[in-house]
């Protein structure tokens, strides 16, 4: 049965309003005290709050300032990098295996090296947002360029495509629905790495938000926040990346049915 | 001499046609080497293609007509004897002799008139002329129309039009065709028949073409060959010889798909004994 997107709005705002009084009943019976269980309007007041002071708002800035500034360095070297390892065999046995060694390292684990090469400031969490999405963007990328389906290479060098044209005008853009995975991967990793710097150790941002409700025992600040992060986690998801890969993957005929 | 399927038009191609050549197989044999066997494909096969000939290939599945085409393709040089085109050893792919598929394997991330001028930008020729010759082609295949559509918003038979003006627009002396029309409804086919038959009278290319569908290989071809089971030998070799344009209905044609028919269906029952064999 299709539904409409009216029937799915009007689901959600129920499922979502009786999670909210679910909650509220609980917070009612007084099972825990405030301080470890605030009440939903607590939250939401914190949350109407920290945007009224400013102090969301700044946070979020900062945020999406580091991620856009270490996720667009993450692409500049990933990138490149990933068709670089595609294209020749030597580095593909020597750089790729250790490409997918570090894949398996949390890119947070960066941050005590990165605290001692840069100090405490923005470079070193630059320097772990970028870990975290470099080596999904490289592997990604390395994986397309290997992949191309035979078909397009059959075809291709039949009408005459040789060597860099080869590349530029059928491998790389067949392996354009990889990028875009690899892209939508990389960024989710740098935002997670990115929350963990911010909560450990630099100043501003949502993570330091985060950090500071603790400190102050202000569970009802701790949870807007982190509503904060998963609304912006999901809004970037689903307004860019998500589309993207869809209409791509669509147009390359690898799903059937476009949304 | 060539059947005469008179077209409104005069052929007024974009740049000269070519001058078709002669294709010569000579002792083709050809072994696939897996980790596990040794397969003989195609078996010491010898014959030849005079220009301008619509050749049809017929064969039970697997008995390596596509193998063939590949090899007269150029896409792997890992076999015995020789091809010729013209005089020519064929060793590597070339645009004088375009392979098309089954499935029309167009570029998604190009336009249909980008698809069809990919040939030509590879070869560096600029965007105005490549342009003009694509758009010469589309209006062949009737679709010119659609110059600016994206491939995934073509039909089936759209689809094999466009990688047909592909082909052509680099102006190949051979078309090779392995199964173009296989997975199309048979409304679809019986136009795509026409319009084939047609430009092949225009372009006067030499064709070599595999299917399955006897039918379709009398309605096509000047000659028919049919291939044994594997190793693919030609075990019957017969030159059609009915008036163009034909039809699918017509009584001649229904005669020698009965007659072609009976030789392969030998082949067919070969492979599906052999498959019994080896499942007991």
């Amino acid at each position: 049965m299709k539904t409409t997107l009216l029937t799915k709005i009007t689901r959600q705002l129920i499922f979502f309003g009786a999670l909210a009084a679910i909650w509220e009943i609980l917070f009612r019976l007084r099972i825990w005290p405030p301080y470890i269980f605030p009440s939903p309007l607590a939250v939401a007041s914190s949350l109407v709050g920290g945007f009224a002071d400013g102090s969301y708002p700044i946070g979020i800035a900062v945020s999406m300032t580091r991620i856009v500034i270490g996720f667009g360095i993450a692409v500049l070297i990933g990138l490149p990098l990933g068709l670089l390892i595609g294209r020749v065999a030597f580095l593909s046995d020597t750089l790729g295996s250790v490409l997918s060694g570090l894949q398996t390292l949390p890119s947070i684990c960066w941050l005590p090296l990165a605290l001692i090469w840069f100090g405490l400031n923005e470079s070193a969490i630059l320097f772990v947002v970028v870990m975290g999405a470099v080596l999904a963007i490289a592997i990604a990328a390395e994986g397309g360029v290997r992949n191309t389906p035979p078909a397009y290479l059959r075809a291709s060098t039949n009408l005459g495509a040789r060597g860099w044209n080869l590349y530029r005008h059928v491998i790389f853009p067949a392996a354009l629905p990889s990028f875009l995975t690899g892209l939508r991967l990389g960024w989710s990793f740098a935002w997670r790495s990115l929350m963990a710097g911010e909560l450990i150790y630099i100043t501003l941002g949502l993570g330091q938000l985060l950090a500071m409700g603790r400190d102050l025992n202000d569970l009802a600040q701790v949870m807007a926040v982190m509503l904060v992060i998963i609304a912006l986690g999901l809004a970037v998801d689903r307004a860019v990346f998500s589309p993207l890969e869809k209409s791509v993957r669509y147009k390359w005929g690898l799903e059937t049915n476009a949304r | 001499m060539f059947p005469t399927v008179t077209s409104a038009e005069p052929f007024t191609a974009a740049h000269p046609p070519t001058l078709p050549r002669k294709l010569r197989v000579d002792g083709l044999t050809k072994f696939f080497r897996t980790r596990r066997a040794v397969i003989h494909a195609l078996d010491n096969l010898r014959f030849e293609i005079p220009r301008g000939e619509f050749l049809c290939l017929l064969g039970p599945s697997g008995c390596g007509k596509s193998t063939l085409l590949s090899l007269i393709a150029g896409l792997d040089d890992d076999f015995d004897g020789a091809i010729f085109d013209d005089d020519e050893k064929i060793h590597a792919p070339s645009t004088a002799r375009v392979l098309m598929f089954q499935d029309a394997t167009l570029f998604p991330w190009l336009n249909v008139i980008d698809n069809v001028a990919f040939g030509l930008a590879m070869q560096g020729v600029p965007k105005k002329a490549r342009y003009e010759i694509a758009e010469h082609y589309l209006k062949m295949v009737h679709l010119a129309r659609f110059h600016e559509a994206a491939v995934h918003e073509l039909s089936g038979g759209m689809k094999q039009r466009v990688a047909l003006a592909r082909a052509l627009a680099v102006d190949p002396a051979v078309l090779l065709m392995d199964e173009p029309f296989a997975a199309l409804d048979a409304q679809t086919r019986d136009v795509l028949h026409i319009e084939l038959e047609e430009i092949w009278a225009r372009t006067q290319k030499t064709i070599v073409f595999v299917t399955h569908n006897v039918r379709e290989a009398v309605r096509l071809g000047d000659r028919v060959m049919v291939m044994s089971a594997r190793p693919g030998r030609i075990v019957s070799d017969v030159p059609i010889e009915l008036p163009r344009p034909r039809a699918m209905e017509d009584f001649g044609l229904v005669e020698y798909t009965r007659t072609i028919g009976e030789v392969l269906r030998v082949q067919v029952d070969r492979v599906r004994a052999a498959e019994r064999g080896e499942e007991a």
